[in-house]
């Protein structure tokens, strides 16, 4: 009963890799448990508010997404979509449907992998049917949704596990750490290339873009005028982001820095999700955040659960 | 030690991806756009050797929607807002009179206003990709340079003709459910109009007034050329609409129901 129960496969990894306990150390599955349940809810959350109003303007025939308007786009390329030459506005709210019960069975952790397989692929398709309603955060959607179809993400809070618990089985579960080491990876990834463009525009070296994208009537929820003027501050939140920004793979790697480079970025993204009209992007992001939180801690904490507590107290391991 | 291979592959990618695309290698070839960072259609490719290492990595990203595009607002940021406004034309004008329709995302206050996060940000970003170019328009620039400014303005109609026809078509057939009492239109023009931002430090209320720029006509009530696209382009510089051919080597051409 003390032997640790590890979910998933594990991978054989090459050179350092396989020798660094940070790729090949098993963690508490309830981290990618955490990214599961965020990305369904905020997946959930877009699915009814910033499609299904206006889901037949964007899709199928007479609509934005037409399917000539971007079928040359399909052509030549890798790209797919299981919407390409779909007129029929039932199937379209049919794939609508499917999307949502599978936003809510990832939620909830019922069939997760195939729940987040069926949201992948019809996220993916979704976007290339009508690729000018999409941004960056759409792309933040489907990498976490292409990692939950291809890892454990049911270990914990899922239908699966709370059987495991009802049989009788207790020990927590954990997993092999690479879904989670390569999410942050693709963080990293984004807020360091982010930084590199913008360090090579002369106006955010000169900090004139925060005014810029502020005082833009397209990009903004609130009028310029509508906002407190602080005279300097716009160039200290040019500067902030581009250091901030540049700067996240070393902060992220020094322990000390790690919590408020991290609370920085939860600022910034909420900040920009009140202000600007980015449609979900700002909380998708959010989600590459959540393995951060030790879910498990905060768990036996709270739910105090004398048995469960002192079972698991003895699995609990630095993730 | 497949899920070795495909970990140790992801790390490839996302690290492979990135760096590729700080150094641009792709062409346009003036279809809708994608969201990939490309070179003006026409350009010769100055970086073949990438263009052929990325293509692995593009086909890996297509296949799976791990699109690696992160430079919001970066490096530049355009000077002025966008928005399209569509014109319902009718041949007898002394009759019917144009009517113009606004997007439902143009304030129609820009000293006050709140845009809701809805669905109404999905089709924002629409709006901005028809309205692209414009973001940058200056007019002390395209008299400089009106070739230049030309060929891009044709390239931008003869790329995205079909999604301006779309988006032409779905207003008009909106506004036309709530007029049953007017005819279908004989043209349907798309403007773009251009609100521009504030330097720093002016003074609160204090904005230019917007202007609008014609930018393509649709002549839905007849067929058109058969050689030529169905959305003809404005050329600022002549002051007139001129039609443009479909570029070489494209489909053919989709038949949809022309009138709204």
């Amino acid at each position: 009963m003390n032997e640790q129960l590890v979910v998933g496969l594990k991978p054989s990894l090459p050179g350092f890799l396989g020798q660094s306990s940070w790729w090949t150390e098993p963690i508490r599955a309830e981290r990618l448990a955490a990214v599961r349940v965020g990305t369904a809810a905020v997946l959930l959350a877009d699915i009814c508010c910033t499609y299904f109003p206006q889901w037949a303007d964007f899709y199928g025939a007479g609509s934005l997404g037409s399917p000539e308007v971007f079928a040359g786009r399909l052509c030549g390329s890798f790209r797919w979509s299981l919407l390409a030459g779909i007129s029929d506005q039932r199937i379209v709210m049919a794939y609508f449907g499917v999307w949502i019960v599978a936003a809510v069975c990832l939620l909830l952790g019922i069939f997760p992998r195939l729940a987040a397989c069926a949201a992948w692929a019809l996220a993916v398709s979704f976007q290339n049917a009508n690729a000018y309603i999409h941004n960056s955060g759409d792309m933040v959607r489907q990498i976490l949704l292409f990692y939950l179809m291809i890892s454990p993400c049911g270990a914990a809070w899922s239908l699966a596990s709370w059987r495991r618990r009802r049989l009788g089985d207790q020990r927590p579960a954990f997993i092999h750490p690479w879904p989670i080491r390569l999410l942050l990876v693709q963080l990293v990834a984004i807020y360091f290339i982010n930084g590199t463009y913008k360090v090579a525009g002369e106006d955010w070296r000169g900090g004139e873009i925060m005014h810029r994208v502020l005082a833009n009537v397209l990009w903004t929820r609130f009028s310029y005028d509508q906002l407190p003027h602080i005279p300097g501050t716009v160039a200290v939140m040019t500067w902030v982001t581009l250091v901030w920004e540049l700067g996240f793979p070393i902060l992220i790697a020094t322990p000390r820095l790690r919590a408020p480079a991290l609370w920085l970025g939860v600022v910034f993204h909420l900040t920009s999700a009140a202000l600007l009209t980015l449609a979900p992007f700002p909380f998708y992001m959010l989600c590459l955040y959540l393995p951060f939180v030790p879910w498990e801690k905060w768990r036996l904490s709270r739910c105090g659960l004398p048995g469960r507590t002192s079972e698991e107290a003895k699995h609990l391991a630095p993730a | 030690v497949l899920l070795g291979a495909f970990i140790v592959w992801q790390l490839v990618f996302i690290v492979a991806s990135n760096l590729f695309d700080l150094f641009p290698h792709r062409i346009h070839r003036l279809d809708e756009m994608t969201s990939f960072r490309e070179l003006l259609a026409g350009t010769k490719n100055p970086r073949p050797v990438i263009h052929a290492l990325a293509s692995v990595t593009d086909c890996w990203a297509q296949l799976t929607g791990q699109y690696q595009m992160w430079w919001l607002f970066a490096p530049d940021f355009p000077q002025q807002a966008t928005f399209p406004v569509v014109e319902l034309r009718w041949d007898d004008d002394t009759a019917r009179p144009p009517i113009r329709l606004l997007s439902p995302t143009e304030p129609a206050n820009t000293s006050s206003y709140f845009h809701p996060p809805d669905s109404t940000d999905r089709l924002l970003h629409y709006e901005v990709n028809l309205g692209l170019g414009y973001g940058y328009w200056n007019e002390a620039e395209v008299a400089a340079a009106p070739d230049k400014w030309r060929k891009l303005h044709f390239d931008m109609v003869t790329s995205q003709w079909k999604s301006m026809r779309a988006y032409m078509r779905w207003k008009t057939t909106r506004f036309l459910a709530q007029r049953p009492d007017l005819p279908p239109p004989d043209e349907v023009r798309l403007l773009i109009r251009v609100y521009p931002s504030p330097p720093p430090g002016a003074a609160r209320g204090q904005r230019s007034p917007p202007y609008d720029l014609p930018y393509s006509r649709w002549r839905c009530a007849e067929d058109g050329s058969p050689d030529c696209l169905p959305v003809e382009a404005y050329d600022p510089f002549i002051d007139r609409y001129v039609a443009l051919p479909y570029p070489p080597g494209t489909q053919p051409p989709i038949k949809v129901s022309q009138r709204p």
